[in-house]
């Protein structure tokens, strides 16, 4: 049985150096094709050669322009730019400001003007200029290009402006903008920074404003290490909401990252809303911690129930090879004993006899019909290499807890095992223990 | 003139490698449209001096045709 079809998983965004390209010649994204498996590093390269391309031969026109600033008194230097001097060219311009300049000047023309040269602006001639204005008047131009859902512009200078800048910025960005701009944007250190910072309220709105499903798409878009504060702001009751969307469309290995930085609250929540088959393909991924322990000791029985009738025993074998055997105990105590032979079979007949075995270390657990399925099984497979190493790893209170069932075997059974251990295939542990039989 | 000359010229410089190797219709699609976005260009900024010296106020004109035209 395969797990069912999931939703497509939704693409979040054209690569960010594409939609930089793209952007320079005034194109759209999906204009811009064949580019998707070169490396960031040469469309950066090509972005550049393209930029210089088309305002290199003007260079010397803009600085010219730039030094007339300095001769222009501030005030009318603003007007007669925002008048007289389109964006694209202002933008040029600008980017050959002397710094002290384009700080007087910045409050000398509209927001609106503002953010009409920032779309012009190239992000990373000009960072000198950029880097040295004030957060103010950049929060203020960064309201204006969210209203005009101008994301992939602003994401291009994620690398180019300040912390503060950047904090300015996601300070009137609502949670929505937030949404759609976080996909586009190339990580670096200022916004682990600005996450990590981001005031409370900020925070709270995130994880109250979004839907479920917008949450889960936010998940995705950022490395769980960086979720940490938004994650603890969403109401317990909604992660399941989150959980559900994510395993609707097949995100396990998304989820997994998420295992180290969630609450076990939350991870309640998410196993709840787990079907059996969600739980196949995403136990395999997690990296297992504390909490994971208690969700899984607090299973439901019911749920329990239902993992074990709605897989197959190669289904169960898949979820017991990618469970820690030491976890398995309260998920042992119900599944019911045939279950667990079947499984058995199954691993014995992919020769996992090393992954069955290692389940004798909860031997405790393990109800006595399904040991003695388990020998049953070994003597069964005559795969007595396997059967030895694998024996020779678990602990002497665990053969000790196997052989004790020896007696129960059927006599084929027996008969098989103590002609393994004459024939010097079982193990010094197995054979010393037979020896204690009658 | 190849895929890979076209897209040179267009740029001016030889392209990354790993663009340089992508087929040839790709190469030529770029290549056409960095030549259009250049040429958008060149007419937007030749438009925009054009404004620039006919727009200020005649006191400031000559330095601002100085500057923009050399």
């Amino acid at each position: 049985m395969s797990p069912t079809p999931k939703a497509p998983v939704p693409s979040h965004a054209v690569s960010p150096q594409i939609g930089r390209i793209a952007r320079l010649l005034h194109l759209d994204p999906s204009e811009v094709t064949g580019l998707d498996g070169v490396p960031d590093a040469d469309l950066r390269t090509l972005h550049d050669q393209i930029s210089k391309r088309l305002f290199g031969d003007a260079q010397r026109q803009f600085a010219r322009v730039a030094a007339l600033s300095k001769t222009i008194p501030g005030p009318l230097a603003g007007v007669l730019a925002e008048k007289f001097l389109p964006p694209v060219m202002a933008a040029r311009v600008s980017e050959m400001l002397d710094p002290a300049k384009a700080r007087d000047l910045i409050g000398r023309v509209s927001v609106t003007y503002l953010a009409e040269i920032a779309l012009a602006l190239d992000p990373v001639r000009s960072k000198p200029v950029v880097q040295k204005l004030p957060p103010e008047p950049i929060g203020k131009v960064a309201k204006e290009l969210f209203g005009r859902q101008e994301y992939a512009a602003m994401a291009e200078f994620v690398g180019t402006v300040t912390t503060d800048a950047l904090m300015a910025a996601f300070e009137v960005a609502t949670p929505h903008d937030l949404l759609a701009v976080v996909p586009l944007l190339e990580w670096n250190d200022n916004l682990d920074v600005v996450v990590a910072d981001l005031p409370h309220h900020k925070v709270t709105q995130i994880a109250t404003s979004l839907t479920p499903v917008e949450l889960a798409d936010l998940a995705m878009a950022l490395d769980p290490s960086r979720m940490g504060p938004i994650v603890a702001a969403v109401p317990a009751e909604v992660v399941a909401g989150i959980a559900k969307a994510l395993f609707e469309r097949g995100e396990y290995a998304g989820m997994a990252r998420f295992v180290g930085v969630v609450t076990p609250e939350m991870l309640h929540a998410a196993f709840e809303v787990a079907t059996p088959h969600d739980l196949l393909a995403v136990v395999p991924l997690l990296e297992w911690n504390d909490n994971l322990d208690h969700v899984i000791e607090e299973l439901p029985e019911g749920q329990v129930e239902a993992i074990a009738a709605e897989l197959d025993p190669g289904e169960m074998a898949d979820l017991a090879v990618g469970l820690d055997p030491s976890r398995m105990g309260p998920i042992l105590r119900v599944v019911p004993p045939a279950t667990v032979a079947e499984v058995a079979r199954v691993l014995f007949a992919r020769k996992q006899v090393a992954e069955m075995v290692k389940f004798v270390d909860v031997i405790d657990d393990i109800p006595d019909e399904v040991v003695d399925a388990l020998l049953g099984e070994i003597a069964e497979g005559e795969d007595w290499d396997s059967a030895q190493q694998a024996f020779e790893e678990v602990g002497p209170e665990a053969q000790a807890r196997l052989f004790s069932r020896f007696d129960g075997l059927a006599p084929a059974h027996q008969a098989r095992i103590r002609a393994a251990a004459d024939a010097g295939e079982l193990g010094p542990a197995a054979t010393a223990l037979l020896t204690g039989k009658p | 003139m190849t895929a890979k000359d076209e897209l040179t010229k267009a740029l001016g410089a030889a392209p990354p490698e790993a663009v340089a190797t992508l087929p040839a219709a790709t190469l030529t699609r770029l290549a056409e449209q960095i030549d259009a976005a250049k040429a958008r260009q060149d007419a937007d900024l030749e438009k925009s001096v054009k404004v620039a010296i006919d727009g200020v106020p005649f006191a400031v004109r000559g330095i601002v045709r100085k500057a923009l035209l050399g």
